[in-house]
Parts: C-alpha cells; structure tokens; sequence
C-alpha cells in the first residue's frame, strides 16, 4: 500500500504475533459485549472494530492518527470481549501489547522492545509514584482521613474548592470512598484456626492496601476461620498493573521480579489475592514476562498458586457460616473476575451460604463498570457513563448492600451511587466482608 | 479496492448530513471509515463516504432526503453479522448505522407482541422478557449480537426454527423509511389487514427496500418442558437417514441439528463435554411441549435413533448441561479456530430426505479437491453449513476451496435445494441468481425492486444479479476470506 | 391442448401456457380475467370477462412425503388435497369455508380459520409458488425447501393478494403432522365480563391450545377451545383449561375439530372486525350494544358480528367498533387489497397488471 519512495516509518505492532489478529474471523459477535460499543454505537469503539484498526496500522493500511489513538484509549480493557469470542482471540494480549507501543517513543520490532516515552506529571507522580506505594498512600490518605472525619471534604465540594484541582486529581477526590479509622498493618502471620487445611500467602496490593485494609483483615480472618495458615510477605510490591496497562514496561518488570521473589515460599498452597484487577494481573505474569523482558524472571511456579479468595474458597469448600444477615445483596461481576479470571459461580455460591441474604443478579452483567484501573481518570465521560448505567441495573434489584469483588469496582460504585443520589447510602462490600460479617455474627453497617 | 465510480459526496451534502444528526454521530474521516468496509463477510470490501448514527425516524428520513438530494446512495447498517456482505456499502456512499436506535418500545404480554427499534440486538429482547413466561423465538446463533433490523433484513433462521418458524413467521409489521425519505408503515398487531402483505415481501428484502426503523414482532410463550438428547452414530449415512426417519414420522422437533466427527473433535478440545471422539456423527434433538407429552415424544426419538443405527443416545439430565450443549452447538464455528487457520462456511439446502446423498458429495468433493470439510447444520430443515477449512496464505487452496464451494451448492440446486437458507444473497451469492430462477423470475423480483426502490439508491449491488450497482461486476471475489456462521 | 367445453366467457386451462394466451389475449384486447373462487375487487360493467376456472389443472407435481412438503397445481381442491396428505399422515391445517376451491384461489384469498391461533396462516405454509402476472409472464418465487431465503418472498406477497397481482398456477407447501387425537370444549359464561377473565388467565395457561374462539350473544358467553395431541396430553390439556376458565359449565367433544373448523366457515359473508386479542370481549360487549352478537376468534383477534333481529347490516356497527378500538374490519365484497391508496399498493399493481387485467376498473377510469 506504502509508496516505495516515502522512508519506511517505524510501524508498531510489529511485536505481537501476526496469528493474533488471524485469530478474529470478524464474525461481530463480541460487539453487543463491549461497554463502548454498547455506549456509541461506533463500530470503531467495539472490539471487532479495534483489532480491524490494530490490524490495519500492523498492515500498515492506516496511520495511527489521533482518531485511532482515541479509539483504542477508549477501551476499558475489561475483556469482556474474550468471554464472547467463540473463535478464542486473545483481545489482551492484542491491546495490551499494542499499547505498550503506542507509549512508546519508538515502536518495538520483533528484535527490540519499546523504549519508554516520557510519562506526564499525572502518571509521574501519581499513577507510578504514590499509587504503587503502600507507605506512601497510607500517608498521603492521612490528610482525606481527618478532612472526612472533620466533614471538611463535603465543605470543600459544596463550596466548589475542589474545583480549583486538576481534572484528574479531582476526580480523584471525587472517587474517594469512606475511609473510616486507620486500621493497623497486617502481621507477617497469622495462624489457622481449629484443623489446619491449607498454607496461604495473602497478596496486599497498594492502592488496596491504603484504602481497602478492612477487606484484608476480613480476608484473613475468613481464611484462618477455614483452617488456613496465612502467610503476609513483607516485601510484596504492587502487581504492576498501572505500569502495565499505561505501557510502562521497565517498573511493571522490576516489580513482577520482586513480587516473584516474595512469594517465592515452596510450602505455600495458594497465593490469595482479593482484588480482582491484581489477580488478572499477576496470573497474567507469564504473558507478560515473555512479551516485556523474555527470559528475565521465571514465573511459573508463583503464577499456578495464584488464586482469587473466592475462587480458593469455594475449591477448599467453606464451613458454614451462621450469623443471619437478612438483607438483598445485588452481586456486581468485576470484569477482572468474569472475563479475565472467568470466575463467575463461586463468590455467588459463597454469599449464598449466609443465612438471610438473598443474592440477586443484575441486568448486563457483563458490563464493565467504568472503573477499569486508572480509567475513570483518564476518561471521565465514558466512566461516568458506564458507572450510571451500572448503578440503573443495581438500583433495579432494590439491593440493600451492593458486592463487587474489586476495590476498583468498589470505589467507582461508590463515587458513582454518590453521584446518582448523594443521600443514598447502599454500603459497597467485598463478599469476603459480607462472609466475615456472618462468620462473626454482625449484621449489615447502619 | 473497489474500482467502483465514486459517488460524489460533497463539501454541502456533509454539512447538511451534519445539521440532521451532528458532527458527533457523523465519521466522514478515512481512519474512521475504514472498519465499515466489511462485515461478517470479508471477502469483498468497500468503505462508505460517511457513516451517521440515527436516533430516530425522523433523522432517518432526513437523512435519505439529503441523499436523494444529492444523488449519493446509502446502505443500513446493524451490528454488521452478515455472512454474505449484506452491509457491504457497494459503490461507497453513506452508511445507515441503526446501532443507537435500540428502544425496545413496547412489550404487550396480553397481545404477544413488541415493538423494537432495528438496532436492538436479538437477544436483548428474550432478556428483557425473561421471567414473563414468553420469549422471541428467532435465534440465530449470533443472536447475542446480531440486530432485529438486520433478522428483518435477511429473513434469520437458527436452531429453534425447525419448529417456531423463521423471522418472516414472527414479524407482524414494520415501520421503514422509503427511498424518497418518507416514513411508510406495513402490517401492526391486528389480525387481518385490507392490504397485500407487504410486510411478508419486506422481511428479507436485504435491505433493497428502504430502512427499517421499528419493527413489530409476535413474542411466543415459553414451552413447559424441555428433552434435550445426544444421539450417537458410527455412521453418517446412518445419522442423516436418522434425520430422515425422524422427520417421517411426524414428529416435529424443536431442533434437530447434526455435527460430524470433525466437528465434534473441536468442540471436545473446547468445552470438554464428553463428546465421544470415535462416533463419526452425532445428533442434537430437542423436543418441548407439554410435560406430559415430551418423555414420550423423546421416547419415540430415541426408539427411532437406535433402530437406525444409534450407539448411544444420551438424555442430558440437568438444566446446566443442557445450556452446555447448546453452548457448544452454538459456538461450534469459533471452535474450528482449533482445526485450521481459516475456514469458509457455506449455506446450502437439500429436501431433506436428500441429506444422505449431499453429504455423500460434500465428502467426495472434500476428497477430490482435497479440503477438509467439517459438518454442522441445522439438519431438520436440510440446511447445511459445510465448512471448508484452509490457510488463507496458500492462494492455490484457497482456488480449490472455492471450486468445492461452488460444486457443492451446485449440486444443492440440483437436488431440489436451494443455496441459502439463513444467510441471505447478498453480494456473495449474488452469481447464484441466475441458477436458481428464470430470467423472467428475476425480472420480476427486479420490478418489484422497482417498485419500492426505483432509483436504485437503497443497498445498491444487492441480491438481484440485475440491481444494477455501479461498478459492482468489477468486485472479484478474490478469496473466501475466514467467516464465522449461524 | 384446447380448452374443454366451458360455460361461455369461461376458460379452463389443462396447461400453464393456457393461462399465459388467455392474459396476454385479456391485455391486448382489454378485456379482464376473473380468477374464479376469489372474489373481486368491484364487479366491471364495461369490460368483457373470462372466467379462469383451474379446475382441470389439478395434478400433484411432487409429494416426498417424508420431506413433509408438497408441490400441487393451483386447480387442486383443499379437500382432495387433504385427502391425499391424510394417507401419509400429514395435513396442511388450514380451515376453509369451501372444501370445493382450488388451492390458488384459497390462497389468493387467504383463508383462515378457528385453528389460525395454534397454526398460523398460510403465509406460514406456501413455501414456493408459480404464477402468472398480468403481461403473462410466467415467474417463480421460493422453492422446495422448507428453509430458504434466496430472492424475494412473492409467496407472502400472493398470498391474500386476491387475484389482483397474478394468476397462481403451481404451489408448494409446507406440511404439518396430523394430530393423532383431539379434543373441543365449550365452556360457558354468565356474561362478556366472565369470559374476559377467563382470557387473561388463559393468556399465561400450561396448555397449548390450537383453537380459541368465542361466542358471545345476550346473557351468555361462550370459549371454544380445542387442543391435539395424544390422548393422555389433550385430557391433561383439558383439565388444565378447566382450572384456567372457571367456568359455569363444561362440555368436551373428541375428535370434533375437523367439523367445526369446516362448519365455522359459514361465517364468511359477516365483516370481519380485527382488533388486539386483549380487546375481544370489549368489542363483543360494544357489539352487542349495538345490536349484533358475534362470534369469532379470541386468540387472534377477529370478531364476526351479525344482527340479532337478522335485519340490516352489521357492517356499520362493525365500522364504528373498529373505529373506536384502533382496528379494522374486513368484508370480502366490500375490501380488496387492490383499493387501498396507498403509493406502494398503486406501484404494485401497476408492475404486476399494468394492464389491469385482473384488476377490474371501470373502463374509462386510469391509474
């Protein structure tokens, strides 16, 4: 198609497997799938739609213009896709590298990978910065944490303070959930109780870790109630996820080497994760590896112990839990759980083994939410209106408590309901919590 | 690709397309047009000028008055499942996507009916009647995608239509824009109509007539019971005379569809069902009704299988493992990812007391042009889906792949057939026409063309050899292109 | 070859080129055809007319019975053609007020009956079709398969065009099992009110009831209800229907089905009034208001009024229900596809008779 005269540009794509994109026979059936699809009606937001663009500029058919770009950013990369694909195309592991490219100042080619571009003060100091960073985020809370307890944060909103921060800091502010009173750090152990069934590690996160450790907690104790020894390795990192999926491929590698080392332990049964964006993660780490940095870090034997809490849970079988929760759970699917880990039965059959609670499923429950990682802040329209439609389907099974097993999902459900009804209160509960609740013979929080 | 004359689209017919539907739901840039060059046919390829996303009826109608002003031809588009390019935009010029007009308007319990925009996907609308006891009985195995406009369009079948009827036999009217950009109403959810029933013409006009924009449709109660059975064969001859018995004797199944060793190979490697890997076929039956009525009807299935040859046949036993089946029956197409590169589906159809003899000459062409061919279809109605499988990148396979296509629906037409049941003509079968009727059948259906669409503006290079396209006789099938299929 | 001897002015074709002389002789020398059994659009006062009486033209072209279709000539009659799909254990379940036309005109016409609600209309059944239009051209649409989208769907435009578009010669069903037992009920009702109750129940009913049709006069109301099937399933249909209707009374007949179905025909000359199921008992309670009892049927929407003092015409009171309701009413001398207004029906005639050879028009009046 390229005139021979014009210099050959650089084209990107060059590193993924061409078989990849052969795999998508363009039959269209993954388009009523995807959220942006389902949203515009464009079939250059669908996922049929990006491989043809994806493909075209590989084949070298179409530049990739700011158009283009602005297509692929759009996509949640919730992979939704893949659960309607009946030919099996691996839309990840298509986007996903092609993205790393698109990053990247100079494209990859088969011999050579991607140079990093230089990241915006937003994903410096934020995204890479502060996000991955237990200690860090638990600190820079500290502030959020008395401006809630004070009201102050309401008052910086309704008098439009918060207006004066940039977009994506605000939304941010926006997307904090009630953090509650700072719980301590989790312990390196903590031991089974009653008959000892299985040796686990428990996976912190970092985003998670800061504003979601009653759900560690509550993990642990559901654990060690079920007979689990549970191990927490200090030197765990964030999973690298945010570097990832921005295409910031050297600090994703540094930390999948650390957090293989941490988790290295032979005795343990099972790695638990309890955030479903982590748990696609780290058992993608494999995939990664191979397409970043092949050769660099043996993954193998770390990435089989992977398990989500709910997916190890419901394989180990339960004991009963008996304290009576009478209340509707709505149960939302984080697309990190169905499409990526294709978890969808357990936590399900898991809640419905709480006396009292009645679990419902939503309409489009393949939808993603509008959370997707760091989405909601890089493309606040199209977040803001997946989260709607997301709250619409919730609200129609009048749930008095909401579950998602993603603290993504969590936060953008949250801020969304928020939005939807400031005065609503319907808490957004990890099913482990709800477990935990019943285990320990509390009811729903007023 | 096209050496098409272009339609002229200019710098005013854009703008005036921009007043109608904004420059938000317009695309009128190369990047942005470039997905729109085919659809689930990839075969042949042709981008639009411009793309707009209605929202109503009435923009609709603006916007063909804007193209009958300016002389620029347009083509709707659904969700773009067509497997023989029903969406190819020939010639260019502006491309109707229905995908935002996706109201269900109305769903009335009492009458059996509802009221759809085109652009609502088939399957949506069973979901937005479950729990009321009725359902949408079209199901075409793209039904999770495909839209109700694009089923009206192409007249879509699926398993389930051995017994409930094709779309034509569930549409009851339709509203649609017409090629002078009025809107014009067919049929409604009364009885009888002091009309030709133009509506029963519309369904599966492909899109020649003008753009559907809502869709009135019978909704169908549930059946009270089900009896999904497995039959296994050591033979194909002795399964398609199965089929045959089956149909002989009366009993109308609610599906009856058969996958051959090849098949079932596939589907094993992808749902680990417990397909038996040695049987060289199997049938998939379905009975439903009445509970007291479907032990006995699966009963007389089963006797009727093993007389005839049967291994085994197997009652699945749980709700769950029933929607497996159908799972894998229906994503049987994307399992041949696992058997081969590509692969070519075609849409055949035999009496279907001639099953036994066109199988015998699939698998003789297979031999001959030696292309492995791998069988499921919807066997109670005698329509096939033999497909072809091989590597796109071998352009002489690729030649005999097509050779054995065409001998095969050759002789489809020979037996009585005809060389698509579901699919449609589109440009893909377009050279079939003129084997399959007379010059004057196809003068007529060329008026009747006339009569709707005179100018020949609506989905130029559509069903008819005669629909007179610019340029459409320079499109060269080229290759069969990978396809995925009902 | 020649036509056998037939009352003057009437024409019976053994041959397809028979009918294709006497259109093209009906063009040239702007005379008109009338296809007989199919009621015309107006009577022509000016033009002369043959009769096309297909009586002679009746073979059965092909019956693979274990393909459950079969290809007829049009001139076939429907009882004779029933006879023949019996002996296979096959039927094409259309009911019709004449046991005696030929199977084109049935067509044109599009009969209907009490078991249209379990089986649908013959759009549902004619799955290819050979006609004549009004150049004489023979064409062909569908085919012999039971599944098949190539082209357009002439068979749904034919059928119930009444002779206004072309002459149908050659046709292609599709066929259904017959029944191995059947049963019909009558159950009775205090009043409209009751019966509309019954209705909505039944809407939601286990059963699968081919028919349901009503009656509906002074101080009683009345459900015909039949359903097919084996014995054991009809009885158990059957019981189920009675817990749905509640009614005062019950009165259950096997194997009746054929005779009503047959019987009810005599219906034809009353206006048909069309309305949404839901608004049945309305309309018969609206109609007996005005003077007429009607009988009809409830499943699909379609109510024959007649007068109960048996003098003057129901039409008008047909009319005004219609009216009122949203639908529409039907009588076979008064409405004719061919007299609608609207552009396309104008467009089609014209492609099909642009000579207006089936369409009678008073001669002097242009399109």
């Amino acid at each position: 198609m390229s005139d021979e005269n014009t210099p050959q540009l650089p084209v990107i794509g060059q590193s993924i497997p061409y078989e990849r994109f052969l795999d998508c026979v363009h039959c269209g059936l993954c388009t009523s799938a995807c959220p942006t699809y389902v949203e515009t009606g464009d079939e250059n937001d669908s996922p049929r739609g990006r491989i043809y663009l994806m493909r075209s500029v590989v084949d070298g058919r179409l530049e990739l213009t700011d158009k283009v770009r602005g297509h692929l950013d759009l996509c949640l990369d919730c992979r939704s896709c893949e659960t309607a694909c009946p030919s099996g195309v691996q839309y990840g592991r298509l986007l996903e590298p092609f993205r790393v490219e698109m990053q990247a100042e100079s494209p990859a080619t088969p011999e050579r990978p991607a140079t990093p571009a230089k990241p915006d003060w937003f994903h410096r100091w934020f995204l890479y910065g502060l996000f991955p960073n237990r200690k860090w985020m638990n600190l820079a809370l500290k502030p959020a944490r008395w401006m809630q307890t004070l009201r102050l944060d309401r008052l910086a909103q309704n008098i439009g303070l918060t207006r004066l921060l940039p977009e994506r800091l605000r939304r941010m502010q926006e997307q904090l959930p009630w953090l509650g009173a700072a719980q301590p750090a989790l312990p390196e152990f903590l031991s089974a109780k009653g008959e000892r069934r299985a040796r686990v590690a428990l996976f912190l996160g970092c985003v998670a870790d800061a504003m979601f450790r009653p759900v560690h907690w509550a993990t642990a104790r559901v654990l060690q109630e079920n007979g689990c020894d549970v191990v927490i390795p200090q030197s765990q990192q964030c999973c690298g996820a945010i570097h990832y999926h921005s295409g910031a491929s050297e600090p994703a590698v540094e930390l999948i080497r650390q957090n293989v080392s941490a988790f290295e332990d032979e005795s343990l049964d099972a790695i638990i994760v309890n955030v479903a964006g982590c748990g696609s993660m780290l058992k993608d780490y494999t995939h990664i590896i191979d397409e970043l940095a092949p050769g660099s870090v043996d993954t193998t034997s770390v990435v089989s112990r992977f398990k989500d809490v709910s997916e190890f849970l419901a394989e180990l079988g339960i004991r009963s839990p008996t304290g009576n929760i009478s209340a509707v759970a709505a149960y939302q699917d984080a697309c990190h759980l169905q499409h990526a880990q294709q978890i969808k039965t357990q936590p399900i059959s898991l809640l419905q083994q709480i006396p009292g609670l009645t679990v419902k499923q939503i309409g489009e429950p393949e939808l993603c939410c509008g959370a997707a990682g760091s989405y909601n802040l890089t493309q606040p329209e199209m977040s803001d209106r997946l989260g709607q439609r997301k709250v619409r389907n919730l609200l129609d099974v009048s749930p008095d408590v909401i579950v998602s097993g993603n603290a993504g999902c969590s936060l953008q459900l949250q801020a969304q309901l928020r939005k939807e009804n400031p005065d609503r209160t319907i808490p957004v509960l990890h099913p482990i919590e709800l477990l935990d609740m019943s285990y320990r013979g509390e009811g729903l929080p007023s | 690709m096209s050496t098409t004359e272009p339609c002229v689209v200019t710098p005013e017919f854009l703008r005036e397309l921009a007043q109608i539907v904004g420059t938000e739901r317009l695309l009128d840039s190369k990047d942005e047009l470039l997905v729109y060059e085919c659809d689930g046919y990839v075969v042949e390829k042709s981008v639009p000028d411009v793309v707009v996303f209605v929202e109503s009826a009435a923009e609709v109608s603006a916007v063909v008055k804007a193209c009958v002003k300016y002389s620029v031809p347009f083509v709707p588009r659904g969700a773009g499942t067509s497997l023989a390019g029903g969406c190819l935009p020939v010639g260019g010029g502006v491309m109707i996507s229905l995908t935002r007009m996706r109201q269900i308007v109305e769903i009335n319990l009492r009458d059996r009916f509802a009221i759809v925009e085109p652009g609502v996907v088939n399957l949506n609308l069973s979901r937005a009647l479950a729990g009321s006891g009725f359902h949408y009985a079209p199901d075409p195995s793209s039904q999770g995608a495909c839209t109700i406009g694009g089923n009206v369009a192409t007249n879509s079948g699926g398993p389930h239509t051995l017994k409930y009827g094709v779309t034509v036999n569930h549409v009851i009217g339709v509203e649609f824009v017409n090629t002078e950009g009025d809107i014009v109403r067919l049929g409604g959810p009364c009885g009888r109509q002091n009309d030709f029933d133009m509506t029963g013409l519309f369904v599966g006009s492909e899109g020649t007539f003008g753009v559907v924009t809502k869709v009135w449709v019978r909704i169908t109660r549930n059946p009270a019971a089900y009896r999904t059975m497995l039959a296994i064969f050591d033979s194909v001859d002795d399964c398609s005379q199965a089929i045959s018995n089956i149909i002989g004797a009366g009993i109308v199944p609610a599906a009856l569809e058969m996958m051959d060793k090849g098949i079932v190979g596939a589907l094993e490697e992808a749902f680990q069902f417990g397909f038996p890997l040695d049987a060289e076929a199997v049938l998939l039956i379905e009975v439903d009704g009445l509970e007291v009525a479907v032990d006995d009807e699966a009963q007389t299935i089963t006797q009727l299988c093993t007389d005839t040859g049967a291994r085994e046949v197997r009652l699945s036993q749980t709700d769950d493992e029933r929607a497996l089946l159908w799972k894998c029956r229906k994503q049987a197409f994307g399992a041949i990812g696992r058997l081969s590169p590509s692969y070519c589906t075609q849409d055949g159809v035999v009496p279907r007391t001639q099953l036994p003899q066109i199988l015998k000459f699939i698998a003789e062409v297979s031999e001959r042009h030696d292309i492995a061919v791998v069988n499921v279809f919807h066997a109670g109605d005698g329509n096939l889906h033999p497909i072809l499988l091989f590597d796109e990148r071998n352009a002489e396979q690729v030649q005999r792949v097509m050779k054995a296509s065409d001998e095969i629906l050759e002789k489809c037409i020979e037996l009585g057939g005809s060389v698509t049941g579901e699919h449609g003509i589109g440009v893909e079968k377009i050279s079939f026409m003129n084997r399959l009727f007379t010059e004057t059948d196809l003068e007529v259906m060329e008026d009747v063309r006339k009569t709707f669409n005179p100018s020949g503006i609506c989905s130029p290079g559509k069903l008819l050899p005669t629909a007179g396209a610019c340029g459409m006789e320079h499109i060269e099938r080229s290759h069969p292109g990978r396809k995925a299929a009902m | 070859m020649s036509s056998t001897a037939a009352p003057e002015g009437w024409l019976r074709p053994n041959s397809v080129d028979e009918v294709v002389r006497a259109i093209k002789s009906a063009a040239e020398n702007s005379t008109a055809i009338q296809l007989r059994g199919v009621v015309p659009a107006d009577v022509p006062v000016q033009r002369r007319v043959t009769s096309l009486l297909m009586d002679d033209y009746k073979a059965v072209v092909d019956y693979p019975a274990r393909d459950m279709t079969i290809t007829v000539q049009a001139g076939l009659h429907v009882c004779e053609l029933n006879r023949i799909l019996a002996e296979e254990g096959q039927q094409l379940p259309i009911d019709c007020f004449n046991p005696a036309m030929g199977i084109g005109a049935v067509i044109a016409s599009d009969e209907s009956g009490p078991r249209r609600f379990g089986y649908g209309t013959l759009r549902d059944y004619v799955i290819g079709i050979e006609a004549v239009d009004g150049q004489g051209r023979i064409f062909h649409a569908g085919g012999r398969v039971v599944k098949n989208v190539a082209g357009y769907d002439l068979c749904r435009l034919l059928t119930g065009s009444r002779g206004a578009l072309a002459a149908i010669t050659q046709v292609t069903f599709r066929l259904k099992p017959r029944p191995v037992s059947s049963r019909l009920s009558v159950f009775t009702f205090a009043d409209a009110n009751k019966l509309q109750q019954a209705l909505e129940r039944l809407n939601t009913t286990e059963a699968t009831p081919v028919i349901l049709d009503f009656a509906v006069s002074e101080g009683t109301a009345e459900l015909r209800i039949g359903v097919e099937g084996a014995d054991a399933s009809c009885d158990w249909q059957i019981e189920q229907l009675t817990a749905d209707c509640q009614a005062e009374e019950v009165a259950t007949e096997q194997n009746s089905i054929a005779q009503y179905c047959s019987s009810f025909g005599y219906r034809w000359s009353c206006p048909a009034v069309s309305v949404l199921p839901s608004q049945v008992a309305t309309a018969a309670r609206m109609l007996l208001k005005r003077g007429c009892v009607s009988v009809g049927h409830a499943g699909t929407g379609i109510l024959y009024p007649s007068r109960i003092s048996e003098v003057g015409e129901p039409r008008d009171a047909a009319i005004e229900v219609a009216a009122e309701l949203g639908g529409s009413v039907t009588s076979w001398d008064h409405d004719h596809p061919a007299c609608s207004n609207t552009p396309l029906t104008q467009r089609l005639l014209n492609t099909f008779d642009p000579h207006s050879v089936f369409h009678w028009k008073p001669s002097g009046a242009e399109s």
